[in-house]
């Protein structure tokens, strides 16, 4: 049922009437004797608001509704979209006024232009919220949201003595911004009148899957591909490379003299293309880098020296001072994502990037330092991953990683205007969510040619969950699903015929929309940019049929105009975008 | 007048009147909010969120009564719950395991759960909820922070000496900000 706007409510029936009148007597009259921090849920309120945009010669006012009915405050509606094109430089005004809901309400409107927020003079009172500024000729986006809407801690009138939500909160992130501990090195260079050649293979275990579950009697040696190898002298690098595809590895040593071989949970090189991936501690001051290293070698001839980092499973658990392979594990899933975007960008210039984890790194949120960080996230920078034994370990969840690495490729190469937070496959989500989420399961799903993502967690990490990529029965299925997103994404790709599924593009034309159009498009980042711009690219034709299997009309623009019947929930969240 | 006119011209009074009331309450907004930057995005989790309660204070050799409260992100044919707890932590209860059946979007569940801390030191309990949404399995992880009163917060005891945080074996090198892990070697 569709509420329509209290202004208009002469046309509506009985039955909304009374829920109209019910809603009031059984929440609002709170308002007789309290402020709005009433008992009533803020979830169950629909708050609606004149927007009015004005320049010279134009003036123009809709009207939109937020409302938290899904639940978190990434679900859809919570924020709403208007958008406008000026033909000329004008002066510009937007003003937001209350009409109906939350009481006193305290709307916020965000300006955009091609996803970047926009600085506005800006007034506010409550119930009202104007922006005033003076705007180029081009396409706008705006966003409005109430902000009682976007705080989770609205969202529980309950007093408890901890929520466990995700992922930490960013104050906890204070207490890990320390300066690392850098002390001044005092040794004496090794000589190098003698050298000698120390080789080897550098090799970690690498614990599959068996359905939900890590399985520690198939545990293989697999290679440690591209990682920085160094000989350690005195403290001191002595000579340096990387590891090749099979982890071998080929370097100096001085002779006679105690050196040892170090490998870094670090890929990195410069130049074009470059890169520089760690993996390091976020529960040690400094987020030093995880390195294994060899005992003392002192020979004075030729010598191999193979590297081999254990799982450290007992045959019980863990033993923690013998898990070793973590880091490298991790560092692995991150080079296969490195080189699906390498492959079709052969000079690309990665951003820096560190990837916290921790055998501490569970799912409660606090302190980053005490390894406190909810769940395996992005955070717009860095990636942290979860380590504890027994409750939640994502080192060997290869598709946990690429999908928080699929984040980071957003960010730096592509663009996401997602708003982040909790989410799973079934909610109905903000549309920029939505397309974010799916894009990570998607990609993660790409980078390893293999559609089953698995997420492993509980006693002995032998339960868990999976979602098939590839299936396209999605709960609540739309353009609000990540899914849905990641149904659509991945059927596009792959070369696996299913359903309405004809296509086969592979991810060369993905890559090209996501780094070309999505990333400067004048709308909000969702399926809707991304399918209107593939269909600028290639020919359409399949693309309707994939996209209509998850109940989305043809997409025929950015704004997702064209959506006219798949409008969940019990308030209209159609047209996507007012426009004026 | 129809009955469709009469319960509009009663909310339409309702509402003038709840505007007038709230009004007079309405405050200046004093805060301007900004978009930001910091975005989080997670995995994929079950559609179940978790908070507790300590009913007893932590002690050592004392039993500590939590109540967890399950709400539900989406109609759910299932929700099983597990709990594990983590070293110096001891479970008095005869079963670890309640489940749920039908639950609404937006019904909670509730669980009482007894554990004895062993020692007074940083522990955890290891909560596991599982959802089946239309036939659909999917869990999530939670962590229970078990602390006991101390002069110091962990986490400044870290601070002080990183080297503590890491496992036997381990050897921090601050002056390269390295962990070294001992490898394993051949021949």
């Amino acid at each position: 049922m569709k509420h329509t706007p209290l202004v208009n409510s002469v046309s509506v029936d009985k039955s909304l009437l009374l829920s109209f009148i019910a809603l009031f007597y059984a929440g609002f009259t709170g308002c007789s004797s309290s402020s709005s921090s009433s008992s009533v849920s803020v979830d169950s309120v629909e708050t609606c608001y004149d927007v009015s945009l004005t320049y010279t010669g134009f003036n123009k006012t809709s009207r939109l509704c937020t409302t938290r009915e899904h639940g978190g405050v990434n679900g859809l509606g919570v924020y709403r979209f208007l958008r406008f094109s000026l033909p000329v430089t004008a002066n510009v005004s937007i003003q937001v006024n209350t009409v109906s809901g939350i009481n006193p309400s305290d709307p916020d409107l965000v300006l955009f232009k091609n996803g970047d927020v926009l600085e506005a003079a800006l007034s506010t009172t409550a119930n009202s919220e104007r922006l005033q500024i003076t705007l180029g000729a081009g396409d706008y986006a705006v966003e409005l949201s109430e902000y009682r809407y976007t705080v989770e801690s609205s969202k529980s009138n309950v007093s408890l003595t901890g929520i466990v939500t995700s992922p930490a909160d960013e104050s906890s992130h204070a207490d890990i911004n320390l300066p690392a501990a850098i002390d001044v090195v005092s040794s004496t260079p090794c000589s190098s009148g003698n050298d000698k050649v120390v080789s080897g293979v550098v090799t970690y275990d690498r614990v599959p899957h068996i359905v939900t579950g890590l399985d520690y009697n198939n545990i293989i040696a697999l290679p440690v591909q591209e990682a920085v190898v160094s000989v350690i002298c005195n403290g001191q690098e002595y000579s340096t490379g990387v590891t090749d595809q099979s982890g071998a590895y080929n370097l100096i040593f001085p002779a006679n003299q105690e050196s040892f071989v170090r490998v870094r949970a670090q890929l990195k090189k410069t130049g074009t293309p470059a890169w520089d991936f760690s993996v390091v501690s976020n529960t040690v001051a400094g987020k030093p880098t995880y390195v294994m290293q060899s005992s003392a070698i002192t020979g004075s001839v030729n010598i191999t020296e193979d590297l081999h980092a254990e799982s450290g499973w007992n045959g019980v658990s863990y033993i923690a001072e013998k898990r070793v392979a973590a880091p490298f594990a991790i560092l692995d899933s991150v080079r296969k994502a490195k080189n699906k975007v390498l492959f079709e960008s052969p000079n690309a210039q990665f951003p820096q990037l560190n990837i916290n984890w921790s055998e501490l790194n569970t799912t409660t949120s606090g302190s980053v330092l005490l390894g406190q960080i909810g769940t395996s996230f992005f955070d717009g920078s860095e990636i942290f991953l979860l380590g504890m034994q027994d409750n939640d370990t994502d080192e060997y969840d290869e598709h946990v990683i690429i999908h928080e690495w699929g984040h980071y490729f957003e960010a730096n190469f592509s663009r996401s205007d997602s708003i982040g937070g909790a989410h799973t496959s079934g909610d109905i989500l903000d549309v920029r969510v939505a397309f974010g989420e799916g894009f990570g399961n998607a990609f993660s799903a790409m980078v390893l040619d293999d559609a089953m993502y698995i997420d492993v967690t509980g006693l002995s990490q032998s339960e868990g969950f999976f979602i098939d990529v590839e299936n396209n029965n999605c709960i609540n299925p739309g353009w609000y699903s990540e899914c849905s997103v990641h149904s659509i994404l991945y059927d596009l790709y792959d070369t696996n015929d299913d359903g309405t599924d004809t296509l086969a593009l592979g991810f060369s034309p993905i890559y090209a929309v996501l780094t070309t159009n999505q990333k400067v498009t004048p709308a909000f980042t969702s399926i809707f940019s991304f399918i209107q711009s593939l269909k600028t690219i290639y020919l359409p034709s399949g693309i309707d049929q994939i996209t209509g299997a998850q109940n989305i009309d043809p997409v025929l623009d950015m704004y997702g105009d064209s959506q006219l019947t798949n409008n969940p929930g019990d308030t209209n969240k159609l047209p996507l975008y007012q426009a004026y | 007048m129809k009955f469709s006119a009469l319960l509009l011209i009663s909310v339409v009074s309702m509402t003038t009147a709840c505007n007038q009331e709230q009004s007079l309450k309405a405050v200046e907004k004093t805060h301007v909010h900004k978009k930001d930057s910091t975005v989080f995005t997670g995995k994929p989790q079950a559609p179940v969120t978790m908070s507790y309660e300590f009913l007893t204070v932590p002690a050592a050799g004392e039993i500590l009564q939590i109540l967890l409260k399950f709400k539900a992100q989406q109609d759910s044919e299932m929700l099983q719950i597990n709990y594990r707890p983590s070293a110096h932590l001891d479970s008095v209860d005869a079963t670890q395991q309640k489940d749920f059946t039908n639950l609404a979007k937006g019904s909670e569940a509730t669980f009482i759960i007894n554990v004895i801390p062993t020692q007074e030191t940083m522990t955890y309990v290891n909560v596991f909820a599982s959802t089946s949404v239309m036939g659909k399995k999917q869990s999530r992880a939670f962590a229970i922070p078990v602390s006991f009163d101390q002069a110091l917060p962990s986490s400044v005891i870290l601070k002080k000496n990183p080297q503590s945080q890491l496992p036997a074996g381990f050897e921090l090198q601050p002056e390269q900000n390295i962990i070294i892990m001992p490898a394993t070697e051949s021949p």
